[in-house]
């Protein structure tokens, strides 16, 4: 008679449940407190150090690109680990990039030239200024990326939105900053890295409303409210633009002049933090609005 | 293999199609004001006013207005970085035969003792908007920091001036750019005089 050693059989393991989607404000956040440690930590540990023409361009450059390894790792890595991945993250990140450098830079640069005019303008001047055309610029081209890629298949949780809405932002923002370590020559690694991470966080809290206005397209359609999305995406750059430069230009005293990074980046990671969270409120409120006419247990739509 | 989709594989409805034109026709018309904005702040003008001098001219708004040399006035615009763009008239006594050559004469004299590496380009002769004859000499010179804790690189200065004879005496519209901008800011000489009146 054969018999069996139950002691031989291997233990049978928990199954691992992996989570549905992935949680786009955590993600967003990580990558934020990363990025600010950074700047924090190369603007007070290399304050001694001076880098030539040279060097500041290749220190420039690598610390643009920090956040998309960042990115990379929290983000489109965690998504690879959940069972509904979004899908064609990198595709958008890519053609934020391209069509930044194909039209945004060349608009701004040539047709816009900020420096002419809104540089020494007072601060209404610089609000409405920015608003009217970087802003709206910028907007447009984050809009026709998500609109004719990802919008009709993939925008399926008003959380998608922000997903896409960071990802292009962050593909924006990584050109530009490209544009400021290669073609304008950088800076010193610290002051280079808290105008890296000023922009990044600036495009991807501007960037939430034409997103939203996406989302809103789709589920309850009306004519004007995509528009008016982008105009207060567009208002946000000019707002931004007007207020980091009074907040990190400080004024002349008796005793000294000059500008404080650390005040920008202050600014603008309380600005990021702002429409981060009045976008994830909205979202969260639609969300369980929708959840109470379905039926469905709080939180299983959003996420 | 999975297509990428250009275009939705469901159509759109019809409030989505206007929603989506409206965004990018908002987005060109508020692109189209912005630069609006931005051609009346670059030429907006302010007016300049002196009876004593017989003169009445429109200035760039935002120029510093200076008063105080040996000319009628001279604006500047601060903002500018480097050698900052100049616009300006002064009124020179000369002789009841003397020519526009002449005074152009003596102005170059004058500048190649004061000015470094001062060279004349061209001079012409110019007709002015209101129909006045005049002359134009174009030069170059390179202008230094003036306070040396700045520091500053000297910069290739290219100058234009306009001389107009009139009452027995000349009148000298100087404008002045840094080399590299001066194609540029060369339109802001024209708007200046197209307003200048004696």
């Amino acid at each position: 008679m054969t018999t069996f050693d139950v002691r031989l059989l291997p233990p049978e393991e928990p199954e691992q449940i992996l989570p549905e989607y992935r949680s786009v404000w955590r993600s967003a956040l990580y990558e934020m407190i990363v990025l600010v440690i950074l700047a924090a930590g190369l603007q007070i540990g290399l304050a001694r150090v001076h880098l030539d023409a040279g060097q500041r361009q290749a220190v420039s450059a690598v610390i643009a690109l920090a956040p998309v390894g960042l990115w990379l790792f929290f983000t489109w890595r965690r998504e690879q680990r959940v069972q509904h991945p979004r899908q064609r993250l990198l595709t958008v990140a890519l053609l934020g990039l391209v069509m930044t450098a194909a039209v945004v830079i060349p608009v701004i640069s040539r047709i816009v030239v900020p420096a002419d005019w809104l540089y020494g303008a007072s601060g209404l001047t610089r609000l409405i200024g920015y608003s009217l055309t970087v802003g709206v610029v910028t907007e447009l081209i984050k809009y026709l990326v998500l609109r004719y890629t990802v919008w009709w298949e993939h925008f399926e949780r008003r959380a998608d939105a922000v997903a896409y809405s960071l990802t292009v932002s962050l593909g924006v923002a990584t050109m530009l900053n490209l544009q400021f370590a290669l073609l304008d020559g950088g800076a010193q690694a610290g002051p280079a890295a808290i105008r890296i991470v000023s922009v990044v966080l600036s495009q991807g809290a501007a960037g939430l409303p034409v997103a939203y206005g996406l989302m809103r397209m789709k589920l309850r359609p009306t004519v004007y409210e995509p528009a008016l999305f982008l105009l207060f995406g567009a208002f946000l750059h000019g707002f931004y633009m007007m207020m980091r430069a009074g907040i990190a230009i400080q004024g002349f005293s008796a005793r000294a002049s000059g500008n404080s990074p650390v005040a920008g980046l202050i600014f603008s990671v309380i600005f990021a933090l702002t429409f981060y969270g009045l976008f994830a409120f909205l979202i969260a409120s639609a969300d369980a609005r929708d959840e109470k006419v379905a039926g469905l247990e709080p939180g299983e739509r959003s996420l | 293999m999975q297509q990428f989709p250009l275009v939705p594989e469901r159509p759109l409805t019809r409030t989505q199609r206007w929603a989506n034109a409206l965004v990018v026709a908002a987005a060109l018309i508020t692109l189209g004001v912005g630069l609006i904005m931005k051609d009346q702040l670059m030429s907006g003008t302010q007016p300049f006013q002196d009876l004593a001098a017989g003169i009445l001219a429109q200035y760039p708004s935002g120029w510093l207005l200076d008063r105080s040399g040996g000319y009628v006035f001279q604006v500047r615009d601060a903002q500018s970085s480097g050698f900052h763009t100049m616009l300006g008239v002064s009124i020179l006594p000369i002789g009841g035969d003397a020519k526009a050559r002449n005074v152009l004469d003596a102005l170059t004299l004058e500048r190649a003792r004061s000015l470094a590496a001062y060279d004349v380009l061209s001079s012409a002769p110019l007709t002015l908007p209101d129909g006045d004859l005049a002359t134009r000499l174009e030069y170059v010179y390179v202008a230094s920091e003036s306070n040396p804790f700045l520091q500053a690189v000297p910069t290739v200065v290219h100058g234009v001036d306009v001389v107009v004879i009139k009452r027995g005496q000349a009148i000298v519209v100087t404008f002045r750019a840094e080399a590299d901008r001066f194609d540029k800011e060369e339109w802001r000489l024209e708007q200046f005089l197209a307003s200048l009146e004696f």
